[in-house]
């Protein structure tokens, strides 16, 4: 009896430690930090004669450190974690002091360590660096982290890079995975925009269910190509566009062929990085444009300049939200250039106008199905200040001339996306109002539909 | 060419100006430190190349804004940090030493330019001439 009771306790204390090992084993695996080096720079370090007296390296990881936190400070700057292996004679390069790179205002994920030796490392040379026992706030990496070197040269323009084994070394700089003997060939990418506006590529196609009328679909393209340049110490975008839009509804105002160029010159931009004031921005946006029906039979010139206050995010104590809130006002200049109405030719268009653009995001994470929500909203009121003309098309086949008051004209539409992925997704729409050049009236409309809308980079 | 302190200072402290944001978390995209659209990236882009406060020029650097035209909202902040190190020159005190500097920088561009189309060129070259014996050697 008491052979049987020693057998079941030493049982029980084995399997008690067996779990206890698994659990704490566990807990193990469970924090630790799956970290990578994403780059490891190494510089001359030069005295005040210009002679090299060493160099400096910088290693930086994708993920952050927390530099106030023991654990960190004690294992992330111990020169003997950090292995620089030259791989020409499998030396060792002797590292001398290590420490975080801190600069105020920002996390802290890169390390700088000194090699004293100004021989240690040369130009030609080819080496890797190992870091291990590295903690991220308080947490080891899971793997020994490892990435081959690249030395650079403080002269203008002249970078050495070594050749990289790629089978060694899981890299995810994108600039040290380039393989020389490769063809070069543009690559384009898509990446995601916040809006219409700002979209290089837009495209989104709905249906129109209103009562007692048949459903019509709309299908709307935007193709626009920026680039960068310097004019009067700002740096400007200038991008030309194409945009059409077309309609199932004969008498839709949405069938509309636009050609033209933007350019966004930043007025003013705060450098003040302390600052807390939401709106310390001034845009100037002028697009130039033809603006004509599928058949072109009636083609307006339009310059319209707006001056765009772009805010940073507001309410920010809302956390799961962001807010933005862009406020604008500008103005509409041009000239019917071709009408089927001879009365109509040659009429002039002057509207200042003002507005609002307000996008709401919120964000989902663990969720594989659905990103996000956003809500986008823009609201314009147009003063034209001459009576516009245009025309309607008869149910006889002829054509009569319309002409508008030169009262306020509203217009506001709204789009609720479901973010299935960053470019893709289904929405509800909502509009009211009336834009030019036809002024129809749009009464509470609902429209449901599908969105692409992406931003190009061609390397 | 920049250090690594200098563009993590330029580039943290130019997005904390657009984004008014306390912390700039760098291993995290320019939208989650709320630079989310073209007009927000274009204004940080403008301080970055030229502002003397708190851009490249404040430490007597230049940045062509040409190198800056693929950052989107979803570019991590270190790439961000990186390509304006890399690309950063120094602006040279003396009138003809800076000309002498730029023109060298185009010179070497031109011939690196040169280079891949004649590397492009002869590689084609190889392939037609190895289409052409029917692939043998």
């Amino acid at each position: 009896m008491i052979k049987f009771c020693t057998t079941n306790t030493y049982l029980l204390t084995l399997m008690g430690l067996i779990l206890f090992g698994f659990f704490q084993s566990e807990l193990i695996n469970a924090q630790t930090v799956d970290a990578h080096i994403n780059g490891v720079t190494a510089y001359q370090i030069k005295n005040q004669y210009d002679k090299i007296v060493g160099w400096s390296v910088y290693v930086e990881f994708d993920k952050n450190f927390d530099a106030t936190n023991q654990i960190d400070l004690l294992n992330d700057n111990k020169p003997s974690n950090f292995r620089l292996i030259n791989i020409n004679d499998t030396t060792s390069v002797p590292v001398s002091e290590v420490k975080f790179v801190i600069v105020p205002g920002t996390t802290d994920n890169r390390i700088k360590l000194f090699i004293p030796s100004p021989e240690s490392l040369n130009m030609d040379g080819l080496y890797h660096l190992y870091a291990l026992n590295i903690h991220f706030k308080g947490q080891p990496s899971k793997n020994v982290l490892q990435h081959a070197i690249e030395i650079k040269v403080n002269n203008v323009g002249i970078t050495e890079k070594p050749e990289i084994d790629k089978t060694s070394s899981p890299n995810t700089n994108p600039r040290l995975n380039i393989n020389p003997q490769e063809e070069p060939k543009p690559k384009v990418d898509f990446t995601p925009s916040k809006s219409r506006d700002n979209s290089d590529i837009y495209g989104s196609y709905e249906l129109t269910s209103v009562r007692h009328k048949p459903k019509t679909g709309t299908g709307d393209v935007k193709i626009s190509i920026p680039f960068y340049t310097n004019l009067w110490h700002q740096t400007n975008k200038i991008s030309p566009f194409v945009d059409f839009k077309s309609s199932s509804d004969a008498q839709a105002d949405p069938d509309s062929f636009k050609f033209g160029i933007e350019w966004v010159y930043p007025v003013y931009v705060g450098d003040n990085p302390d600052e807390r004031f939401p709106f310390t921005e001034v845009d100037l946006i002028n697009t130039g444009k033809i603006e004509a029906p599928k058949n072109f039979g009636n083609v307006n010139a339009i310059l319209e300049s707006k001056f765009v206050f772009p805010s940073s995010r507001l309410l920010k104590k809302v956390k799961f939200l962001k807010i933005y809130l862009d406020p604008n006002i500008g103005i509409e200049i041009g000239k019917n250039l071709k009408s089927p109405l001879k009365a109509a030719e040659g009429n002039g268009i002057y509207r200042p106008f003002f507005g609002a653009n307000l996008i709401i995001q919120a964000p989902i994470k663990n969720v594989s199905l659905l990103k996000g929500f956003e809500f986008e909203s823009a609201y314009t009121r147009r003063f034209p200040l001459s009576r516009e003309l245009t025309f309607k098309n008869n149910e006889d086949g002829t054509k009569s001339l319309i002409s508008f008051s030169k009262g306020p004209k509203d217009y506001s539409n709204s789009k609720l996306t479901f973010k299935i992925n960053d470019i893709f997704g289904p929405y509800i729409g909502f509009e009211w109002g009336s834009l030019p050049p036809n002024y129809n009236f749009v009464d509470h409309k609902w429209t449901l539909g599908l969105l692409f809308k992406s931003k190009i980079k061609i390397k | 060419m920049l250090n690594d302190e200098q563009a993590i200072k330029i580039v943290g402290d130019c997005i904390r100006a657009v984004s008014h944001i306390d912390i700039v978390d760098t291993t995290a995209s320019l939208d989650e430190n709320e630079i989310s659209d073209s007009l927000r990236i274009n204004n940080l882009i403008t301080l970055i190349v030229n502002s003397n406060a708190i851009g490249v020029p404040s430490v007597f650097h230049r940045i062509s804004p040409s190198v800056l035209s693929d950052v989107s909202s979803d570019t991590i902040v270190n790439e961000l940090i990186d390509t304006v190190r890399d690309e950063s020159t120094e602006v040279q005190v003396n009138f003809i030493e800076e000309l002498a500097s730029l023109m060298s920088t185009h010179l070497l561009k031109h011939l690196q330019i040169n280079s891949n189309k004649k590397d492009s060129k002869s590689s084609k070259t190889l392939k037609a001439s190895h289409k052409k014996s029917g692939g043998k050697g």
